[in-house]
This record gives structure tokens, C-alpha cells and sequence, in this order.
């Protein structure tokens, strides 16, 4: 009669398991990817510009860099603004009458 | 030499430390990679991976655990995002052909067989291996520690950095579930 296998066997058919082995030469197969990619300029810089805290770094420097122009592009508008209405100050446009407005007057 | 040593040699970029632990951890790696990743040739890939990102991050070793404990949590996480990209790219290949390049059929993968496995447990093993790629991550990690590569319940809370009672929690599930997997897989009646 076929003995049945039950769950329990399964689950404790590790026990007293062997550790595997690698295969040898592992350390000079590492060595030998490791020297090909130290070689590869392109792929250290790919692999230096993928580093989270340099994509961090950049995503904050084109953050301060979009701040700052549009803090500075603020500041010159109402610098203009502020340098529009001195000259007609000084030529004494802000009392002009409004040839267009002349026929609303009651 | 030793492990304080070892360490300052690897984040000085010393040749030798550095074949030094490969040669000593090198067995600790391959064996628990290859619990998760149940290939030969795919585990020697990802063993050289972990080496690989040992040698490139040993500066962020902080030194809080011991570095058998970092080595292992390098392995398991390599191990795992290997699977992960694995199960993309077999997604993405739902939409190539399911006949080959000269029209045959594409093989399904024999069942794993871990070489350290003895010959009277090599089936019930296989059987094993197959149900333990069906549990959830987190016990799949806990039960490949524990049962492949006979860690205590204290040296798989420190590399989970979880606690001992999760880690007994943990294991608890992994095996229920892990006996109801295997009554679906082999029609297990007992």
C-alpha cells in the first residue's frame, strides 16, 4: 500500500538540510565585473547620476533656481510698475484728462 | 582578522578584506539567495550582485548590526527585487508568442531541487520549494531564514528588524499557510 504523504512531512522536509555550495571562482568572477564597470565611464556616471541623493539634489537645485526667477521676474515687474508711474508723474500724465472719457462727464 | 578590522579595510577600498569576505560569506549569501530565487545559475547571478553591492555601499554600513546580519539583509533584498523585475518582464512577455523561435513549444521549468537536500526528502522538498514561492514576502523571507538557512528566531527578528514574537507570529502563518497551499497543490488529504 502506498504510504500517504502528509503536510506536516512536507513542511519539515528541510530539516537538517545542507548548505549549497557556489560554484568556484565566484571572487574572480566579482572582481572581473567589478573592473569592467570601473572601466565603463559612461556607466559610473549613469550609475552616479541615478544615486537617489544626487536625483534629490538636482530635483532641489532646479527648485531654488525656478524660485529665484520667479521671485526675480516679481521684482523687476514692480520695479517697471513703480518706474512707469514716476514717469508720468514727472510729465504729468496722471492728471491727463482721458479723451475718451471726455463725453461720459455729466 | 577581525570583524571591526574586516570592516575599516572594506571602506578603504581594500582588495584583499574584500576577497576575504567573499570567500566567508560567500556560502551564506548563494545558499539564502538561492531559497528565494530556487535557480542555480540565477542564484550565482545575484550572488555576485549582492558581492557587487556590498563593495559599492559598505560606507553606509553604519555598524548597528553585525555584518553577517547587513550581508544577509543585502542578499534578501537583492533576492527579492531579482523576483520582482522577474515577474515584470514575465508580464510584459504574456504578449510575445506562446510557441518559440522555431515554433516549439516553450518548456515549463522542472521543479527545484536544492543540492543540499538528502535523497529521501529530495521530492517532499520540491513540493516544499514550489508552495514557498506562493507565500506572502515577508513570511517567504522569515520561513527561507529559519528553515534553509537555520537561523535562530533572534538572528531572523535582527535581519528583519522586526521583533521575536513577529518573527514567531510570522512563521506560525507561513506554515499554516504554507499547509493549505500544499492541499491545493497535491490534492493532500489527511
Amino acid at each position: 500500500m502506498e504510504k500517504r504523504i502528509t503536510s506536516e512531512e512536507i513542511i519539515n522536509s528541510l530539516d537538517g538540510i545542507q548548505r549549497a555550495e557556489p560554484s568556484p571562482f565566484l571572487y574572480t568572477r566579482i572582481h572581473a565585473r567589478l573592473m569592467k564597470k570601473q572601466d565603463n565611464p559612461f556607466l559610473n556616471a549613469f550609475s552616479f547620476i541615478t544615486r537617489p541623493a544626487v536625483v534629490m539634489a538636482m530635483v532641489m537645485i532646479i527648485l531654488l533656481v525656478n524660485g529665484y526667477i520667479m521671485f526675480n521676474r516679481n521684482a523687476i515687474q514692480s520695479n517697471q510698475d513703480e518706474m512707469g508711474q514716476t514717469i508720468a508723474a514727472e510729465y504729468g500724465r496722471q492728471n491727463a484728462v482721458n479723451p475718451y472719457e471726455l463725453n461720459e462727464a455729466p | 582578522m577581525t570583524e571591526q578590522e574586516l570592516i575599516y579595510r572594506l571602506k578603504e577600498g581594500d582588495g584583499i578584506a574584500f576577497k576575504h569576505l567573499v570567500e566567508s560569506r560567500q556560502s551564506l549569501v548563494f545558499n539564502t539567495v538561492l531559497g528565494f530565487l530556487q535557480s542555480q545559475e540565477d542564484a550565482e547571478d545575484v550572488t555576485q550582485d549582492v558581492f557587487i553591492k556590498i563593495f559599492e555601499s559598505i560606507h553606509q554600513f553604519k555598524g548597528e548590526s553585525a555584518l553577517s546580519t547587513w550581508v544577509y539583509r543585502v542578499a534578501v533584498t537583492t533576492a527579492l527585487e531579482f523576483i520582482r523585475r522577474k515577474k515584470r518582464k514575465k508580464r510584459f512577455g504574456l504578449l510575445s508568442p506562446l510557441f518559440g523561435e522555431d515554433n516549439a513549444p516553450t518548456l515549463e521549468l522542472p521543479d527545484f531541487h536544492h543540492p543540499g537536500v538528502t535523497l529521501d526528502n529530495k521530492e517532499k522538498a520540491g513540493m516544499l520549494f514550489k508552495a514557498i514561492k506562493e507565500l506572502p514576502e515577508n513570511q517567504q523571507i522569515a520561513f527561507i531564514l529559519n528553515k534553509v538557512e537555520g537561523l535562530s528566531y533572534q538572528e531572523v527578528a535582527e535581519i528583519m528588524k522586526t521583533s521575536l514574537s513577529a518573527v514567531e507570529s510570522l512563521l506560525h502563518r507561513a506554515k499554516n499557510n504554507l499547509r493549505d497551499l500544499l492541499k491545493k497543490l497535491n490534492n493532500l488529504n489527511e
